[in-house]
Protein backbone atom coordinates (compact mmCIF):
# COMPACT_ATOMS: atom_id res chain seq x y z
CA UNK A 1 0.00 0.00 0.00
CA UNK A 2 1.47 3.23 -0.69
CA UNK A 3 2.16 5.97 2.53
CA UNK A 4 -1.30 7.84 1.49
CA UNK A 5 -2.90 4.49 1.45
CA UNK A 6 -2.12 3.77 4.49
CA UNK A 7 -2.91 6.92 6.21
CA UNK A 8 -6.37 6.94 4.91
CA UNK A 9 -6.65 3.02 6.17
CA UNK A 10 -5.67 4.49 9.55
CA UNK A 11 -8.36 7.28 9.30
CA UNK A 12 -11.24 5.20 7.91
CA UNK A 13 -10.35 2.87 10.99
CA UNK A 14 -10.01 5.71 13.59
CA UNK A 15 -13.58 6.68 12.06
CA UNK A 16 -15.42 3.20 12.29
CA UNK A 17 -13.80 2.67 15.54
CA UNK A 18 -15.23 5.79 16.88
CA UNK A 19 -18.03 6.07 15.56
CA UNK A 20 -18.37 2.43 17.14
CA UNK A 21 -17.97 3.84 20.60
CA UNK A 22 -20.17 6.31 19.70
CA UNK A 23 -22.93 4.30 18.91
CA UNK A 24 -22.13 1.95 22.37
CA UNK A 25 -21.81 5.29 24.49
CA UNK A 26 -24.41 6.90 22.99
CA UNK A 27 -27.30 4.44 21.78
CA UNK A 28 -26.53 1.60 24.02
CA UNK A 29 -25.39 3.12 27.54
CA UNK A 30 -22.00 0.97 27.69
CA UNK A 31 -18.68 2.33 29.02
CA UNK A 32 -16.34 2.32 26.03
CA UNK A 33 -13.01 2.75 25.03
CA UNK A 34 -10.31 1.86 22.86
CA UNK A 35 -7.73 -0.92 24.02
CA UNK A 36 -4.31 -1.96 22.84
CA UNK A 37 -5.02 -4.64 20.41
CA UNK A 38 -3.86 -8.19 22.32
CA UNK A 39 -1.52 -10.35 20.11
CA UNK A 40 -3.59 -14.33 19.80
CA UNK A 41 -6.75 -12.93 21.88
CA UNK A 42 -9.77 -15.23 22.05
CA UNK A 43 -11.53 -15.42 18.92
CA UNK A 44 -15.16 -13.56 19.45
CA UNK A 45 -18.53 -15.03 18.79
CA UNK A 46 -20.12 -13.07 16.33
CA UNK A 47 -18.90 -11.20 13.32
CA UNK A 48 -20.26 -9.35 10.43
CA UNK A 49 -18.37 -7.96 7.53
CA UNK A 50 -19.26 -4.93 5.50
CA UNK A 51 -17.44 -4.39 1.52
CA UNK A 52 -16.06 -1.37 1.27
CA UNK A 53 -15.90 0.21 -2.30
CA UNK A 54 -12.90 2.23 -3.88
CA UNK A 55 -9.91 3.55 -3.51
CA UNK A 56 -9.57 1.08 -0.37
CA UNK A 57 -11.29 -1.59 -1.75
CA UNK A 58 -11.94 -4.34 0.69
CA UNK A 59 -13.58 -5.51 4.11
CA UNK A 60 -14.83 -4.08 7.62
CA UNK A 61 -15.29 -6.62 10.10
CA UNK A 62 -17.08 -6.02 13.20
CA UNK A 63 -16.51 -8.81 15.71
CA UNK A 64 -18.13 -8.92 19.54
CA UNK A 65 -18.45 -11.14 22.24
CA UNK A 66 -22.00 -12.82 22.36
CA UNK A 67 -22.63 -11.34 25.66
CA UNK A 68 -21.84 -7.28 24.17
CA UNK A 69 -24.18 -8.06 21.70
CA UNK A 70 -27.54 -9.27 24.08
CA UNK A 71 -26.57 -6.44 26.19
CA UNK A 72 -27.09 -3.58 22.88
CA UNK A 73 -30.22 -5.70 22.16
CA UNK A 74 -31.43 -5.69 25.66
CA UNK A 75 -30.82 -2.03 26.02
CA UNK A 76 -32.60 -0.99 22.42
CA UNK A 77 -35.06 -3.80 21.96
CA UNK A 78 -36.21 -4.46 25.78
CA UNK A 79 -37.04 -7.75 27.15
CA UNK A 80 -39.35 -8.37 24.31
CA UNK A 81 -37.54 -11.16 22.34
CA UNK A 82 -39.37 -14.32 22.07
CA UNK A 83 -36.79 -17.49 22.48
CA UNK A 84 -37.01 -18.49 18.56
CA UNK A 85 -35.98 -15.46 17.56
CA UNK A 86 -32.51 -14.45 19.83
CA UNK A 87 -30.07 -16.00 17.50
CA UNK A 88 -31.11 -14.49 14.06
CA UNK A 89 -31.72 -11.02 16.34
CA UNK A 90 -28.34 -11.29 17.60
CA UNK A 91 -26.55 -12.26 13.84
CA UNK A 92 -28.51 -8.98 12.44
CA UNK A 93 -27.43 -6.75 15.27
CA UNK A 94 -24.12 -6.77 14.55
CA UNK A 95 -24.92 -6.35 10.59
CA UNK A 96 -27.13 -3.28 11.65
CA UNK A 97 -24.44 -1.81 14.25
CA UNK A 98 -21.81 -2.35 11.35
CA UNK A 99 -24.10 -0.93 8.68
CA UNK A 100 -25.10 2.13 11.22
CA UNK A 101 -21.12 3.03 12.06
CA UNK A 102 -20.07 2.39 8.36
CA UNK A 103 -22.37 4.27 7.37
CA UNK A 104 -22.29 7.61 9.28
CA UNK A 105 -18.56 7.09 8.94
CA UNK A 106 -18.81 7.19 4.95
CA UNK A 107 -20.38 10.97 5.57
CA UNK A 108 -17.32 12.23 7.34
CA UNK A 109 -14.64 10.34 5.54
CA UNK A 110 -15.97 12.11 2.53
CA UNK A 111 -15.32 15.65 3.36
CA UNK A 112 -11.43 13.90 3.96
CA UNK A 113 -11.71 13.02 0.59
CA UNK A 114 -11.56 9.46 1.47
CA UNK A 115 -14.40 8.53 -0.57
CA UNK A 116 -15.93 4.56 0.37
CA UNK A 117 -18.79 2.76 -1.17
CA UNK A 118 -20.45 -0.08 1.19
CA UNK A 119 -22.54 -2.61 0.62
CA UNK A 120 -24.89 -4.56 3.44
CA UNK A 121 -23.23 -6.46 5.84
CA UNK A 122 -23.21 -9.65 6.19
CA UNK A 123 -22.56 -12.27 9.00
CA UNK A 124 -18.94 -14.22 9.02
CA UNK A 125 -17.75 -16.66 11.07
CA UNK A 126 -15.29 -15.08 14.06
CA UNK A 127 -13.35 -17.90 14.69
CA UNK A 128 -11.51 -17.97 11.50
CA UNK A 129 -10.24 -13.97 11.53
CA UNK A 130 -9.48 -14.32 14.74
CA UNK A 131 -7.02 -17.27 15.21
CA UNK A 132 -5.29 -16.29 12.10
CA UNK A 133 -4.03 -12.93 12.31
CA UNK A 134 -0.50 -11.36 11.24
CA UNK A 135 1.34 -9.10 13.49
CA UNK A 136 1.25 -6.32 11.34
CA UNK A 137 -2.46 -6.31 11.61
CA UNK A 138 -2.87 -5.32 15.31
CA UNK A 139 -0.98 -1.95 14.81
CA UNK A 140 -2.13 -1.13 11.38
CA UNK A 141 -5.44 -2.87 10.93
CA UNK A 142 -6.83 -3.28 14.16
CA UNK A 143 -9.08 -1.28 16.26
CA UNK A 144 -9.93 -2.83 19.98
CA UNK A 145 -13.03 -1.36 22.16
CA UNK A 146 -13.34 -2.77 25.68
CA UNK A 147 -17.02 -1.80 26.84
CA UNK A 148 -18.52 -2.91 30.53
CA UNK A 149 -20.02 -5.79 28.67
CA UNK A 150 -17.10 -7.26 27.09
CA UNK A 151 -14.90 -6.39 23.53
CA UNK A 152 -15.34 -5.06 20.19
CA UNK A 153 -13.07 -5.33 17.88
CA UNK A 154 -12.90 -3.37 14.20
CA UNK A 155 -10.64 -5.27 11.32
CA UNK A 156 -10.01 -4.27 7.79
CA UNK A 157 -9.02 -6.50 5.45
CA UNK A 158 -7.38 -5.12 2.03
CA UNK A 159 -8.95 -7.04 -0.92
CA UNK A 160 -7.52 -9.93 -1.93
CA UNK A 161 -5.93 -10.19 1.55
CA UNK A 162 -7.65 -12.46 4.24
CA UNK A 163 -6.58 -14.96 7.24
CA UNK A 164 -6.65 -18.04 4.84
CA UNK A 165 -4.82 -16.89 1.92
CA UNK A 166 -1.69 -15.00 3.79
CA UNK A 167 0.93 -17.58 4.55
CA UNK A 168 3.16 -15.43 7.14
CA UNK A 169 0.37 -15.94 10.22
CA UNK A 170 0.98 -16.44 13.30
CA UNK A 171 -2.04 -18.60 15.09
CA UNK B 1 -52.95 6.31 12.83
CA UNK B 2 -50.99 4.79 9.89
CA UNK B 3 -51.16 1.87 8.24
CA UNK B 4 -47.03 1.39 8.03
CA UNK B 5 -44.91 -0.52 6.04
CA UNK B 6 -41.37 -1.37 7.56
CA UNK B 7 -38.90 -2.07 4.89
CA UNK B 8 -35.12 -2.91 6.34
CA UNK B 9 -32.95 -6.24 5.73
CA UNK B 10 -32.19 -6.74 9.20
CA UNK B 11 -34.67 -8.02 11.76
CA UNK B 12 -33.20 -6.14 14.39
CA UNK B 13 -33.75 -2.96 12.64
CA UNK B 14 -37.23 -3.92 11.72
CA UNK B 15 -38.08 -4.86 15.28
CA UNK B 16 -36.73 -1.24 16.42
CA UNK B 17 -38.93 0.14 14.33
CA UNK B 18 -42.39 -1.94 15.17
CA UNK B 19 -42.11 -1.48 18.49
CA UNK B 20 -41.86 2.54 18.12
CA UNK B 21 -44.75 2.77 15.67
CA UNK B 22 -47.00 0.16 17.26
CA UNK B 23 -46.21 1.50 20.91
CA UNK B 24 -47.15 5.10 19.26
CA UNK B 25 -50.91 3.19 18.05
CA UNK B 26 -49.45 2.55 14.43
CA UNK B 27 -50.45 -0.63 12.46
CA UNK B 28 -47.35 -2.42 11.23
CA UNK B 29 -49.49 -3.97 7.95
CA UNK B 30 -45.85 -5.50 6.58
CA UNK B 31 -42.18 -5.90 6.69
CA UNK B 32 -39.84 -6.82 3.92
CA UNK B 33 -36.65 -7.33 4.09
CA UNK B 34 -35.51 -6.43 0.50
CA UNK B 35 -36.37 -4.02 -2.20
CA UNK B 36 -37.62 -6.32 -3.97
CA UNK B 37 -40.09 -7.46 -1.75
CA UNK B 38 -41.06 -4.29 -0.93
CA UNK B 39 -42.77 -3.73 -4.29
CA UNK B 40 -44.90 -7.10 -3.83
CA UNK B 41 -45.60 -6.23 -0.25
CA UNK B 42 -46.74 -2.37 -1.13
CA UNK B 43 -49.01 -3.83 -4.31
CA UNK B 44 -50.89 -6.50 -1.95
CA UNK B 45 -51.04 -3.61 1.28
CA UNK B 46 -50.96 -0.18 -0.09
CA UNK B 47 -49.42 0.95 3.38
CA UNK B 48 -50.59 4.85 4.06
CA UNK B 49 -46.37 5.18 4.87
CA UNK B 50 -43.38 3.04 4.24
CA UNK B 51 -40.08 3.31 5.62
CA UNK B 52 -37.33 2.23 3.53
CA UNK B 53 -33.55 1.09 4.10
CA UNK B 54 -31.44 2.13 1.39
CA UNK B 55 -28.42 -0.39 2.02
CA UNK B 56 -29.93 -3.61 1.40
CA UNK B 57 -29.05 -6.44 -1.42
CA UNK B 58 -30.77 -6.85 -4.68
CA UNK B 59 -32.43 -3.08 -5.94
CA UNK B 60 -31.56 -0.51 -2.60
CA UNK B 61 -34.14 1.43 -0.88
CA UNK B 62 -33.48 4.51 -3.30
CA UNK B 63 -34.19 2.50 -6.27
CA UNK B 64 -37.08 0.20 -4.56
CA UNK B 65 -38.76 3.75 -4.14
CA UNK B 66 -38.34 4.97 -7.35
CA UNK B 67 -40.31 2.14 -8.25
CA UNK B 68 -43.16 2.40 -5.63
CA UNK B 69 -43.89 6.30 -6.08
CA UNK B 70 -43.71 5.51 -10.98
CA UNK B 71 -46.37 3.07 -9.93
CA UNK B 72 -48.22 4.79 -6.98
CA UNK B 73 -47.60 8.28 -7.03
CA UNK B 74 -49.39 8.85 -4.19
CA UNK B 75 -47.30 6.55 -2.18
CA UNK B 76 -45.57 8.55 1.00
CA UNK B 77 -42.38 6.48 1.46
CA UNK B 78 -39.60 7.70 4.65
CA UNK B 79 -35.99 6.70 3.91
CA UNK B 80 -34.37 5.55 6.93
CA UNK B 81 -30.62 4.96 6.73
CA UNK B 82 -26.88 5.28 7.92
CA UNK B 83 -25.51 6.56 4.75
CA UNK B 84 -26.16 10.57 5.12
CA UNK B 85 -23.90 12.02 2.93
CA UNK B 86 -25.03 14.98 1.10
CA UNK B 87 -24.91 12.65 -2.16
CA UNK B 88 -27.50 9.92 -0.54
CA UNK B 89 -29.91 12.98 0.56
CA UNK B 90 -29.97 14.48 -2.28
CA UNK B 91 -30.90 11.32 -4.19
CA UNK B 92 -33.10 10.30 -1.94
CA UNK B 93 -34.84 13.54 -2.47
CA UNK B 94 -35.01 13.66 -6.41
CA UNK B 95 -36.74 9.86 -6.27
CA UNK B 96 -39.83 11.87 -4.78
CA UNK B 97 -39.85 10.01 -1.52
CA UNK B 98 -41.46 12.29 1.30
CA UNK B 99 -38.87 12.67 3.90
CA UNK B 100 -35.18 11.26 5.22
CA UNK B 101 -34.25 10.12 8.44
CA UNK B 102 -30.25 9.12 9.14
CA UNK B 103 -29.93 6.10 11.73
CA UNK B 104 -29.33 6.13 14.05
CA UNK B 105 -32.59 7.82 15.42
CA UNK B 106 -34.70 8.65 18.25
CA UNK B 107 -38.43 6.98 18.60
CA UNK B 108 -39.41 10.67 18.66
CA UNK B 109 -37.90 11.50 15.48
CA UNK B 110 -39.08 8.66 13.52
CA UNK B 111 -42.56 9.31 14.79
CA UNK B 112 -42.18 12.91 14.02
CA UNK B 113 -41.17 12.04 10.46
CA UNK B 114 -44.54 9.74 9.97
CA UNK B 115 -46.89 12.22 11.05
CA UNK B 116 -45.50 14.87 9.34
CA UNK B 117 -45.73 13.02 6.04
CA UNK B 118 -49.05 12.23 6.95
CA UNK B 119 -50.05 15.90 6.84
Amino acid sequence: MSPDDVKDVGCLLSQVSDQAIRFLVQEVGLEAAHQTPVRNPEPLSLASTSVIRGKLAGSIVLSAERCTVREIVRCILGDSIAPEEIAPILEGTLCEVLNVIVGNSSRILDKYGVRIGTEPPSPVCPVVIGNLVPASHYEDHRRVIQTNRGAVVVDYWRSGVSPEKDAKWHV
Amino acid sequence: MARVMIVDDTRFARRIMRNTLVGAGHEVVAEADSGEAALDAYATHKPDVVTMDVTMSGIDGIEASRRILAAYPDARVIIVTSLTRESVVHESLRTGVAAFLGKPFKPDQLLSAVDRVLT
